[in-house]
């Protein structure tokens, strides 16, 4: 080593001329490549005062970014065509696993697509050059991070033993009933709106919050259940989640020395959290525990962990010096914690045939693994779950249908209108506090306060018609079959009660059923039976 | 006993993997492995670039082409759709049915900058420590380089920021992708205009590696008066984003940007000695000949030529655009010809008269080739290069 150090030393010695120029001697002027102009100001405007001078704390250039992201790309689709292909790890996967990927490589293809738009808004409402720069980054980024998620399906795809739904999710989501919750917080949450409320959805909680326990718990599940090409892909998505994290902590300290911005900054917050948590909370613990064999950690213990002590203790704690509070809905955000993906699972079971993929009860071990660490879980889930097995949940000549079930036993489905998320007030054990109200000659569903009083506040945002709305009327099998629902046979359902090989369900199955998708709200006089 | 788990790794643990293996069918239980089979290809199989993002997309039915049905589920306050039609005059019977003709999506797009970046850096060292930089002429390098040449980073910087809201608005996962790719080569473009100012700033006593020149000439010189005036219409005032790329790039910077890069700072810095500023430009220039690839697939062949209703009505737009975009371009480069009283060297065939009437010609000329001709635009082409030649 010292003799390389010499070398060099006498190099620079012969040849004193700087021959090289760093990317930090170039980001330095960056701050001076804009001017002023009467019309320099962002088409899309933010009620805050973005700080002109606001610096930014990575301090790329075009190339420099270039030259780390290409290193990255080499290691990941290196490791994903060589080493792994060779090793054949599609097919070392265990099936739940295989299943819950076709859904959340897809989902997280949607919040990362909205991620870039999101993104672009903020390009274009922040006039500091080093902001904007750090936001231009983070817009290319999420290209790439769609183009990996969407590389996690291409792959499975190809190399997984039940191609189907990853090959077609992007059609076969269209009918799923889960989806438009994805779309109000992961879509439309990061890029419809002021620009600030989209950095605070998307970089201060989506990312800041629920990266953590989204990105790097769903690579421990993933390699616990067999899965190394989830934990290639995501883990490199998550090195670019850091500088996400510090764009939106540099958005609010460019607003923050505005005493007008406490104005708002603590509703949108407040507001931002909810949107993120609504969805994310659920969905994230279904697809650990329930797309599963082998369980690692209880999602209740990951979430109180990284969301309610790292996120909301520390990450919101250096905040407070700006007089930045944690947010009220804390308190219901726990409760859901510990119980929400319950819930959004049982609707998931219930509507099996509408989601695209393979789902599977809960074994004889997975049940005695809810109950230890989700005391009460048997006597409310467990029940549900071993009387609709012995009803014929699994058996493609039963007949059997948990939507149908639920209806019948006066368990209404709704979709609560502000998360556009699916709910049952009287089997829910997460914060749910059910309302209906009316509107304009409608009556909306609502399944706790907090969403609902951001509806009242601006209900022209949350103009929607929804699942039921959308297809009422629609026979169950035939709306399978124009979404892309069916395998190559013509017949067999890409959706299966189970992972077994045998006993698959068919169009003719579901027709079978005769279910005609009803809008509960209508059959069910848009009241919660007691 | 300590209750803590050992973390099991599925793949590689043998009992684990044995478990997983009794569960894995013997054949696969779908034969067909076609990605997104219900899209329809840009080329014979279907590339990875459509694959990783075609219909990424979950945009509402409104989108003419989206694979969704309903719409979006957040809106703006007021009501107004996350992706809306119309956010441009333009017209499409499918949205989703752009391809940019490079195929660029993110890995084969840093690959390829990385690699023009890590030449850059070899380049550099060796241009230095071969001291080429001694061949260049001295008021070249303080009275062009210093404050022309960093003035023009604004022309591009502000280029880039006209692309922030085209990204937000594009209607489609492969329009976004191209859009933002365009706009980050833009930024590249500007930030590699300050690279090479550093590096003659280390090697030429007093040159001054700063902005203030160049900023001082961008905002009160004649010079750059009507680039700046269009730079700041098309970023700040232009709201639809098919015009604001139609007059980026098939427009603006095919004409003005192509000369201010290829037949000035390229041509005329060779009979200066500068070898380093070509090689810099070349980036720029490959970069716009990507763009311009991209905005013909999307405005000839995509709105035009494969469009099976409103073709008669988007070009009647881009023939509109074109009217309010050529003669603030030709205003552009009429008055950058005044450039050419400050050069230190001047040389038959290239700065005098006849020789920057030639360059204008190239310039206009590719322009008739590739844009004005497809489109059907007619204008008296001597007439607007006599005019540009008015400020030579």
């Amino acid at each position: 080593m010292a003799g390389s150090n010499t070398a060099v030393k006498e190099a620079l010695k012969a040849h004193p001329a700087p021959s090289s120029v760093s990317s930090q001697e170039v980001h330095k002027w960056l701050q001076d490549f804009t001017w002023e102009f009467k019309s320099n100001r962002t088409k899309y405007p933010t009620k805050y005062n973005m700080d002109n001078n606001t610096r930014e704390q990575f301090k790329l250039t075009a190339k420099e970014y270039a030259r780390m992201e290409s290193v990255k790309e080499e290691r990941q689709y290196g490791t994903l065509l060589d080493g792994l292909s060779r090793l054949d790890a599609g097919n070392k996967i265990a099936p739940q696993w295989g299943e819950i990927m076709k859904l959340v490589a897809n989902f997280l293809e949607t919040g990362e697509y909205g991620a870039i738009s999101g993104s672009a808004l903020l390009w274009d409402s922040a006039q500091s050059p080093e902001q904007k720069n750090g936001y231009l980054a983070q817009v290319i980024d999420e290209v790439r991070h769609v183009n990996q998620t969407a590389y996690v399906n291409y792959y499975f795809g190809k190399h997984y033993y039940d191609p189907a739904g990853h090959t077609n999710m992007r059609q076969l989501r269209a009918i799923n009933p889960l989806y438009p919750g994805v779309k109000r917080s992961f879509g439309e949450g990061f890029l419809a709106g002021d620009p600030v409320e989209s950095s605070i959805n998307l970089q201060l909680v989506g990312e800041a919050c629920f990266t953590n326990p989204l990105i790097v718990s769903i690579t421990e599940w993933a390699a616990a259940n067999g899965d190394e090409i989830t934990p290639t892909v995501f883990l490199s998505i998550e090195t670019d989640e850091l500088r996400h994290m510090a764009n939106g902590y540099q958005t609010i300290v460019s607003i923050v020395n505005d005493p007008e911005a406490m104005k708002y900054l603590q509703t949108d917050l407040d507001n931002a959290f909810w949107t993120q948590h609504k969805f994310l909370t659920p969905f994230i613990g279904a697809a650990l525990e329930y797309g599963s064999k082998y369980k690692v950690e209880p999602w209740a213990k990951s979430w109180n962990r990284w969301v309610y002590e790292d996120w909301a203790g520390i990450w919101l704690g250096r905040l407070a010096q700006f007089g930045i509070k944690s947010p009220a809905c804390l308190g219901d955000a726990k409760q859901d914690a510990v119980w929400g993906h319950h819930d959004l699972m049982l609707l998931a079971y219930a509507l099996w045939p509408l989601t695209g993929i393979r789902v599977s009860l809960p074994s004889t071990e997975d049940m005695a693994w809810f109950e230890r660490h989700y005391p009460g879980w048997y006597d409310h889930y467990g029940k549900i779950y071993e009387e609709w097995k012995a009803l014929g949940f699994e058996d493609p000549n039963s007949g059997f249908l948990g939507a149908i079930w639920m209806m019948q036993n006066g368990h209404g489905i709704f979709v609560d209108h502000t998360s556009s998320l699916p709910f049952c007030p009287t089997l829910a054990k997460s914060a749910v506090r059910p309302s209906f109200l009316e509107s304009n000659g409608k009556r909306y569903a609502f399944s706790e306060p907090h969403g609902e009083r951001m509806w009242l506040q601006e209900p022209e945002r949350y103009e929607f018609v929804n699942f039921f709305e959308q297809f009422e009327g629609r026979e169950l099998s035939e709306l399978i079959q124009s979404a892309g629902g069916v395998r190559s046979d013509g017949k067999t359902l890409m959706a299966q009660p189970h992972v077994n090989t045998t006993g698959l369900w068919t169009l003719d199955d579901i027709k079978k059923i005769n279910l005609t998708i009803p809008d509960p709200m209508k059959i069910l006089n848009w009241q919660p039976t007691q | 006993m300590s209750q803590m788990q050992t973390f099991v790794r599925g793949f590689a643990d043998p009992q684990r993997q044995a478990e997983i293996q009794a569960l894995v069918p013997a054949e696969p239980l779908e034969s067909k492995r076609d990605h997104i089979p219900f899209a329809k290809r840009g080329w014979r199989r279907l590339t990875e670039y459509e694959a990783v993002m075609l219909h990424a997309q979950n945009s509402l039915d409104a989108v003419p082409g989206s694979q969704e049905i309903g719409e979006s589920v957040q809106k703006w306050p007021g009501g107004r759709a996350a992706f809306s039609i119309e956010s441009t005059a333009l017209i499409s019977s499918n949205w989703f049915h752009f391809r940019d003709p490079a195929r660029r999506w993110f890995m084969p797009y840093v690959k390829a900058k990385n690699e023009e970046g890590s030449t850059t850096e070899r380049f550099l060292k060796a241009w230095v420590e071969n001291g080429d930089y001694r061949m260049l002429n001295e008021d070249w390098v303080y009275k062009i380089l210093g404050p022309t040449y960093s003035a023009f980073i604004y022309n591009e910087y502000g280029l880039f920021n006209a692309h922030s809201s085209t990204v937000h608005t594009g209607l489609s996962d492969l329009l976004k992708t191209y859009i933002a790719l365009s706009g980050f080569d833009k930024n590249d473009a500007a930030q590699m205009i300050q690279t090479e100012r550093v590096l003659l700033a280390k090697n030429f006593p007093g040159f001054d590696p700063s902005l203030a020149e160049g900023k001082a000439q961008w905002m009160s010189s004649p010079t750059w008066a009507p680039a700046r005036s269009f730079v700041e219409t098309v970023w700040g005032d232009t709201y639809d984003w098919c015009e604001q790329l139609w007059a980026i790039h098939c427009i603006y910077d095919e004409i003005f940007g192509q000369f201010v890069r290829r037949e000035f700072f390229q041509r005329v810095a060779s009979i200066h000695g500068d070898t380093l500023t070509p090689w810099i430009q070349s980036q720029a220039n490959l970069y716009h000949q990507q763009a311009v690839d991209a905005s013909k697939a999307l405005f000839f062949k995509m709105l035009q030529d494969e469009e099976p209703v409103y073709s008669v009505h988007n070009k009647r737009y881009l023939l509109a655009w074109t009217d309010r975009w050529l003669p603030r371009t030709g205003a552009a480069l009429r008055a950058f010809l005044a450039v050419y009283h400050d050069l230190p060297v001047t040389l038959d065939g290239v700065t005098c008269r006849a020789g920057v009437q030639a360059s204008v010609e190239r310039v206009v000329d590719d322009w008739v080739t590739r844009f004005a001709g497809p489109l059907g635009y007619r204008f008296d082409r001597d007439a607007f290069i006599n005019d540009i030649m008015s400020g030579y």
